[in-house]
C-alpha cells in the first residue's frame, strides 16, 4: 500500500466519523428533553395545521412566589393631598380626573412624559410604585403596574389605568393599589412560556386561525382569603381571531399549568 | 504558497478532517447528557401530563443543614430564595470529572463528614440511586463503586469538590468539580429560619437531633380534591374490546376492566387503590426502578406539584410519594396527599393516591408550636422501651384526617420511624 492511499482511507474514515458526530448533536443527547421536545414539535405541528401562528416560544422555566397582598382601603384618605383634579373613590379604587387636560406630544416617547405625571406626587399617590406596561396599553388607557418580586401584576388590582382621549391628551386615570405584601411560600419553579400555550391548546382553548400575539409572564389573582388576595405565577396570552381585531386574552396558572378562571375583562 | 497548498492539498484534508472529528469528539465529551435508556424505558413521558413537576423536581433532598466553622449545625427552611432549588439549578451548570473514595466502613469517619464544617448539606429523604442525581443535576457519574447516596456535602470555602454519602456501608466519595460558582448558592441562604441541630449516630444510622427545644410554625393550606371520574378515565383506560364495569358498596366503588385491571374508590378515607395485571414481567434494577415508578406516576396524571419523593420499600418495591411543606412532610393515617407507586417483578402493578392534596399556601398568623428537644425525646423513648426499634427522626406536619377542606392548619410534631412507620411521638412516649 502506498502512501496515497493510505491518506485517502484516513481522509474517508475520519469524513465518516465526523458525519456521525455532528448527526448525533443535532439528534439531542439530553435524555428527557428529546423525549418531551419531540412531543411538544409535534404539538406545534399541529397549531400550524390548525392555522395557529406564534412567535418562537421559549422552552425556559421561570420561577416564583405564592403571594398575599390586600387592597389598600385608605387610599381615598389621601386624594386631598393631591392637585389639579377631582378624584372619588370606588370601592377601594381610585377614579380622578384632572381639571385641566394634559396634552402629550407625538414626537416624544409616550413612556417618558407618563412618567413625569406618575412620578409626581402631587398628581398621583405612591405613584413610584407603578412601571409602565406597553403590553397592557391600549391608544386610550395606558397601564401602570405594580411589581411582586419584579413581575408585574397583571390584572386591574395593583394597576394604575391612565385615559387618554382622541386629543391625545390625558384626561384622568384610575387607581387600585395593593398593600402588605407577603410571600407564602418559597421559591419554585414555573411551566415555561411555550408549556403553557400548548396547554391552552391541548385543552381545546385556542381555536383555529387565531394569532397569538404576546405571552407575558407576571401575578394574577388566583384566589381571595379573609380580605387578602392571593396572587400566583400567571403566564397570559393575549391572542386574536385573524382578520379581526377582538383581542382575546387568557391566563395559565404557571405552577400547576393549568387555565385561570377570570372574572375580568382586560 | 498557493502552489504549496495545491500539492499538498490532500493532506492538508486529512489534517482538517481529523482536527474537527477531535472538536466533535471533545464537544460531545463535554456534554454529559447521553443514553436514551438510561432508566431501562423505551416509550417515557406522558403525552397527558397535566403538571409542571418533571423528575428532576420530585427526587431532590428535602433538607439543608449548614455548618459553620465551629462545627455549630443549623436545619434551614423558610429561606425566600429556596436553597435547595438554587443548589439544583446551580450545579446542573457545574462539570463533575471524577469521583473517588475517600473512604468506606468507619463509623466515626463517616459522621465527621456529616458535620463537615463550613458547609451545606444536602439531604434525602431516604437512599436514591446515582442515576438520579445525575438526571437531577445534569451529570454523568459512574454507579459502579457508589450506587447510592443520601447526602451532598458542598464545602463553601470553595475548594472545587463536594462530597457524596452513602449511608450504608458509611461511604464517602469526593466528586471533584470545575466551575463551582457558590455565590449564587450562598445568597440563598439568606433570610427564612434556622433550627439548631446536630448528627449523632444511632441504632448504626446517622440521625439528626435537636440538641434544644424548638419552635417552629402553623402552615395554612388550601385542600385539593381530585375528580375520581377523571382519574379513574386515566387509569382505566382499557382497548377497544373490554369494557369498564362500575359497582358501589357502601363507602368504594369498583372499577373493574376484565381480569386485569381493577379500580377502588374508597369515599371515607380518600384513597384510591389501583391494581393492574396488564404489565410485562420485567425486572427494575435499583438504579432503573425510581424513574420507572415514577414514569407510571407521571401517567396517572395525579398532580406532582407538591410531592417529593418520600421513601423506597426494597421489599415491596414501592416507592411513596408524600406532600412536603416548606421542606417538611406531611403524615396523616389515610396517607392524604401522599401517592405510592408499586411494581412487582411480575409486571403486577398496585397504586394508591390519595384525593386529596395541599397546594396553595394561606395566609395565617404562623403561630409557632414548641417541640422539646431531642433529649427529652429519647427518655421518653427509654422509658417506654421503644428506642431500640427507632429508625429515624424528624420534623413533620401532622394531617388530622377530618380536616378536607377547604382549607385547614398543619401543624408540627416530631416524627418517629418506628416498625416501618412514621409514628408521632407523643404516641410513643406515654
Amino acid at each position: 500500500m502506498n502512501f496515497n492511499r493510505i491518506k485517502w482511507i484516513f481522509i474517508v474514515a475520519f469524513f465518516i466519523l465526523d458525519i456521525g458526530l455532528l448527526s448525533s448533536q443535532f439528534l439531542g443527547t439530553q435524555f428527557h428533553t428529546s423525549q418531551s421536545q419531540n412531543q411538544s414539535q409535534v404539538t406545534l405541528k399541529e397549531m400550524k395545521n390548525d392555522m395557529i401562528s406564534y412567535q418562537p416560544l421559549s422552552t425556559k422555566r421561570q420561577s416564583g412566589y405564592y403571594v398575599a397582598a390586600q387592597e389598600d382601603n385608605q387610599l381615598a384618605k389621601r386624594v386631598d393631598n393631591l392637585h389639579g383634579q377631582s378624584a372619588k373613590s370606588n370601592d377601594g379604587t381610585v377614579v380622578s380626573s384632572f381639571n385641566n387636560n394634559i396634552k402629550l406630544n407625538e414626537s416624544k416617547p409616550l413612556k417618558d412624559q407618563l412618567d413625569k405625571i406618575v412620578y409626581n406626587s402631587k398628581r398621583i399617590i405612591d405613584g413610584n410604585q407603578y412601571v409602565y406596561d406597553q403590553d397592557q396599553s391600549s391608544k386610550s388607557q395606558i397601564v401602570y403596574a405594580q411589581q411582586m418580586n419584579g413581575k408585574k401584576v397583571l390584572d386591574h388590582d395593583g394597576q394604575l389605568r391612565i385615559r387618554l382621549n382622541n386629543n391625545n391628551e390625558v384626561t384622568g386615570y384610575s387607581q387600585s393599589h395593593l398593600i402588605n405584601r407577603q410571600i407564602l411560600r418559597s421559591r419554585e419553579v414555573t411551566d415555561s412560556q411555550r408549556q403553557a400555550v400548548i396547554w391552552l391548546y391541548k385543552h381545546n382553548q385556542i381555536p383555529n386561525n387565531t394569532q397569538i400575539k404576546k405571552v407575558t409572564f407576571g401575578y394574577s389573582k388566583l384566589t381571595d382569603r379573609d380580605n387578602q388576595i392571593i396572587y400566583v405565577p400567571t403566564w397570559l396570552v393575549r391572542m386574536k381571531t385573524k382578520g379581526n381585531d377582538n383581542v382575546q386574552t387568557l391566563r395559565v396558572n404557571a405552577f400547576t399549568g393549568t387555565a385561570l378562571k377570570t372574572k375580568t375583562n382586560s | 504558497m498557493i502552489k504549496r497548498i495545491k500539492d499538498n492539498w490532500e493532506s492538508i484534508l486529512l489534517a482538517i478532517v481529523v482536527l474537527l472529528s477531535l472538536i466533535l469528539s471533545g464537544i460531545v465529551w463535554a456534554n454529559p447528557y447521553h443514553g436514551e435508556h438510561r432508566f431501562g424505558d423505551s416509550n417515557v413521558g406522558s403525552t397527558k401530563e397535566t403538571t409542571t413537576q418533571t423528575m428532576r423536581d420530585i427526587y431532590l433532598p428535602t433538607q439543608v443543614v449548614k455548618t459553620n466553622s465551629d462545627q455549630a449545625q443549623y436545619l434551614l427552611y423558610g429561606q425566600k430564595e429556596n436553597p435547595i432549588l438554587t443548589v439544583r439549578q446551580v450545579m446542573e451548570k457545574w462539570k463533575f470529572y471524577r469521583l473517588s473514595r475517600v473512604e468506606t466502613g468507619r463509623e466515626s469517619a463517616y459522621h465527621n463528614y456529616l458535620r463537615t464544617d463550613n458547609s451545606l448539606m444536602l439531604t434525602y429523604p431516604d437512599t436514591v440511586p446515582t442515576t438520579i442525581l445525575n438526571d437531577s443535576f445534569n451529570q454523568d457519574l459512574s454507579s459502579r463503586n457508589l450506587k447510592k447516596i443520601n447526602h451532598i456535602v458542598i464545602p463553601l470555602d470553595s475548594k472545587n469538590q463536594i462530597f457524596l454519602l452513602g449511608d450504608n456501608g458509611y461511604k464517602i466519595y469526593r466528586v471533584s468539580v470545575k466551575k463551582n460558582n457558590l455565590k449564587r448558592i450562598k445568597n440563598s441562604l439568606r433570610g427564612g429560619s434556622r433550627i439548631s441541630v446536630d448528627h449523632k449516630i444511632i441504632n448504626g444510622r446517622p440521625i439528626m437531633t435537636y440538641p434544644r427545644s424548638i419552635k417552629v410554625p402553623e402552615y395554612s393550606y388550601q385542600v385539593d380534591k381530585l375528580n375520581v371520574d377523571t382519574l379513574s378515565q386515566t387509569l382505566m383506560n382499557s382497548s377497544k374490546n373490554s369494557s369498564v364495569t362500575r359497582r358501589t358498596e357502601g363507602d368504594n366503588t369498583v372499577y373493574q376492566d376484565g381480569a386485569s385491571k381493577r379500580m377502588t374508590y374508597n369515599s371515607s378515607r380518600g384513597t384510591i387503590d389501583y391494581e393492574s395485571y396488564a404489565g410485562k414481567s420485567t425486572q427494575y434494577g435499583y438504579q432503573q426502578v425510581y424513574g420507572h415508578l415514577y414514569n407510571l406516576l407521571a401517567k396517572t396524571t395525579t398532580p406532582l406539584n407538591s410531592l417529593r419523593f418520600d421513601d423506597y420499600d426494597s421489599r415491596t418495591g414501592a416507592i411513596t410519594y408524600r406532600s412536603y411543606v416548606e421542606n417538611f412532610p406531611i403524615f396523616n393515617d389515610n396517607g392524604y396527599g401522599t401517592a405510592q407507586i408499586q411494581e412487582n417483578n411480575d409486571g403486577v402493578q398496585r397504586y394508591q393516591i390519595s384525593q386529596y392534596s395541599v397546594t396553595v399556601p394561606l395566609p395565617t398568623s404562623r403561630r409557632k408550636v414548641e417541640l422539646p428537644s431531642s433529649a427529652v425525646l429519647f427518655n421518653g423513648l427509654r422509658a417506654s422501651g421503644k428506642v431500640k426499634d427507632m429508625r429515624g427522626l424528624r420534623i413533620g406536619y401532622q394531617w388530622d384526617n377530618s380536616k378536607t377542606g377547604p382549607s385547614l392548619t398543619l401543624k408540627p410534631t416530631y416524627f418517629i420511624k418506628y416498625k416501618g412507620s412514621w409514628v408521632d411521638y407523643t404516641a410513643l412516649t406515654k
